[in-house]
């Protein structure tokens, strides 16, 4: 009665940390279990040095798009590709897929490039309906790249390394970037050629421009795995990079005036994140004692012994919470259940990893809870189901590559000897 | 009644002021240990290791008034699936009770950490009692917040409507 009870105040629109606190809360005490127990999971936080990156590379992502990020970024993958058929679209995939991975794929790219890349690619003869498709299912883009906040939260919750999750999402990041750039060189034909040529000159002046936020992923990827720096020295490095180059180099942001609204904006952006991580630490430790996951798996077994199968109904199922569900109280509430059925059908847990913020990268395109949907519908003022139907070509094209990416585990795995 | 809703608004103001300086100084304070931490163990082969409980703690600081301010703006995560079908005055006339609801949640989980807070200082060994005393960050968080969603509730600005007006 009461887990029903909760089910409804969550659809109607109670904050997800408190269905999940009340919800642990429920279940120790119907389970003769003292609710301290909760905070006690909950304070375990304090003791996963990782958790610090997520505020301090977000902090980084934020400073990023409140400076000039979004129009260096977009100057310099003109001068690379808007010379090509199909290459303002192809500026647009690459530009979005760098900007996500540095500010957490939380709607934040739609807000920041969406307004830039909007006009030029109408400008550049694209109809309306391809630009918002490719605008909206650009947002999530760079979800697999480091240091995706996606992927630190899921190293966090599941135990998986964060540095072989960084490695695992190159290929198959990469692979969905090629995708679409082939999609949009192919459906270039029905659009005028673009009205500029290459130029060396435009690409040294666009990358003298850019210089220092396009050596940023390199030095994280390079101090990361290199070993010169753990991942929470990484985010350290990122944070102090980005509020330097912003307030010193280019002198984007104001020390006085911008710093403090930036600082707050991470704070309610991680705030609203880490609260549910906290929220859900102690019930899905019950969970998990209660034999839930093996209950399912002696169940699931009856129908599915091969792990082609599982994998299968595993994506079904995912996509299923991509669209119902945002991708940090996914990660947070589904993972800690996917990771014991998985090892079962020996899944590898990285390539596990992988596939699961692949179908939730897909969730953010599908209704009802498809946050890129509703950001896009507001900030181009259309339907959300017009942008929907827009985004099919880029859905299909996504759904495509998860299943390559499902079935060839190699793709993630390629660092492994 | 007008007078309470008044007095609410404000007291809620003011505290908007509070969760935004403790975010602000707690970002302030984390870059400075991380880094600290960053150069004295890069270049000097050292650290701190205070400096790394505190850091470790710190993050409570931000994630307790983060998710208030959340509140406020109406940002924080929900399910929603319901919600887009519902008429603006069907989600005005929820937000009280779901403010409410929310609360008295928060109050009681402030409850069980303080008495968490109180066995971690009466129990922890001598060279843990400062880590003891940083727990103190998860009654209060929970407290804030609660306090935060009650003024939400009798506002009735909510979760919906409201942006937090006074930047420190």
């Amino acid at each position: 009665m009461i887990v029903l009870l909760l089910i409804l105040l969550a659809i109607i629109g109670l904050p997800l940390f408190v269905v999940l606190s009340a919800g642990g809360m429920y279940a120790s005490l119907n389970n003769d279990l003292d609710p301290v127990i909760l905070i006690i999971e909950m304070y375990r936080l304090s003791n996963y040095p990782n958790l610090i990156a997520i505020p301090l590379f977000t902090l980084a992502g934020i400073t990023m798009a409140s400076g000039g990020a979004p129009n260096r970024l977009i100057s310099l993958f003109n001068a690379l590709f808007g010379w090509m058929p199909g290459g303002m679209a192809i500026v647009c995939i690459f530009s979005c897929a760098f900007f996500t991975a540095l500010t957490g794929a939380s709607g934040v790219t739609i807000i920041a490039l969406g307004g830039l890349l909007f006009p030029l690619l109408i400008h550049t003869k694209y109809t309306n309906k391809f630009t918002t498709g490719l605008l909206t299912s650009s947002g999530s883009l760079g979800l697999l790249f480091p240091p995706s906040m996606a992927i630190l939260l899921y190293g966090i919750v599941s135990g998986v390394s964060i540095d072989e999750l960084f490695l695992a999402g190159l290929i198959p990041g990469l692979i969905l970037l090629i995708l679409l750039s082939l999609y949009s060189f192919i459906s270039a034909n029905s659009y005028p050629a673009p009205d500029q040529s290459f130029s060396f000159y435009n690409l040294k002046i666009a990358l003298y421009g850019s210089i220092w936020d396009i050596l940023l992923p390199v030095i994280i990827i390079f101090g990361i795995f290199s070993g010169f720096l753990t991942i929470t020295e990484a985010a350290t490095f990122t944070a102090i990079y980005a509020l330097f180059i912003e307030t010193v180099i280019y002198r984007e942001i104001s020390l006085t005036n911008d710093l403090n609204s930036i600082f707050i904006e991470t704070g309610a952006l991680t705030g609203s994140i880490l609260i549910i991580l906290a929220a859900a630490m102690g019930l899905t430790n019950l969970i998990v004692d209660s034999q839930l996951p093996s209950t399912i798996l002696e169940y699931i077994s009856q129908f599915i012994s091969d792990p082609i199968y599982f994998l299968f109904a595993l994506n079904i199922f995912l996509l299923i919470v991509g669209a119902t569900m945002d991708i940090f109280s996914a990660i947070i509430v589904v993972a800690p259940l996917i990771i014991p059925l998985a090892r079962q059908y020996n899944i590898d847990p990285v390539h596990l990893g992988i596939i699961f913020l692949a179908n939730l990268e897909i969730g953010y395109l599908t209704p009802p809870v498809g946050i890129n949907l509703f950001i896009a519908s507001q900030k181009f003022t259309k339907p959300i189901l017009s942008i929907f139907k827009s985004t099919i070509p880029f859905l299909s094209i996504m759904l495509i590559w998860l299943i390559i990416i499902s079935y060839i585990p190699s793709l993630s795995l390629w660092w492994r000897p | 009644m007008s007078n309470i809703i008044l007095y609410a608004t404000r007291f809620k103001s003011l505290l908007v002021y509070f969760e935004k300086t403790l975010i602000i100084s707690s970002f302030i304070l984390l870059l400075i240990l991380t880094s600290t931490q960053l150069i004295s163990r890069n270049l000097f082969d050292s650290g701190f290791p205070i400096f790394d409980i505190i850091s470790r703690h710190i993050i409570f600081f931000i994630i307790f008034p983060g998710a208030a301010l959340s509140c406020e703006g109406n940002k924080n995560i929900k399910l929603d699936i319901l919600t887009p079908l519902l008429s603006t005055h069907m989600l005005t006339t929820l937000q009280m009770p779901l403010a409410f609801i929310s609360s008295i949640v928060c109050f009681t989980f402030a409850w069980y950490s303080g008495s968490f807070f109180i066995d971690e200082l009466k129990y922890a060994a001598v060279n843990e009692q400062f880590s003891a005393y940083m727990t103190i960050s998860i009654p209060a968080g929970f407290f804030l917040l609660g306090i935060h969603l009650l003024l939400l509730s009798i506002t009735n600005q909510s979760l919906h409507s409201s942006k937090a007006s006074i930047e420190p």
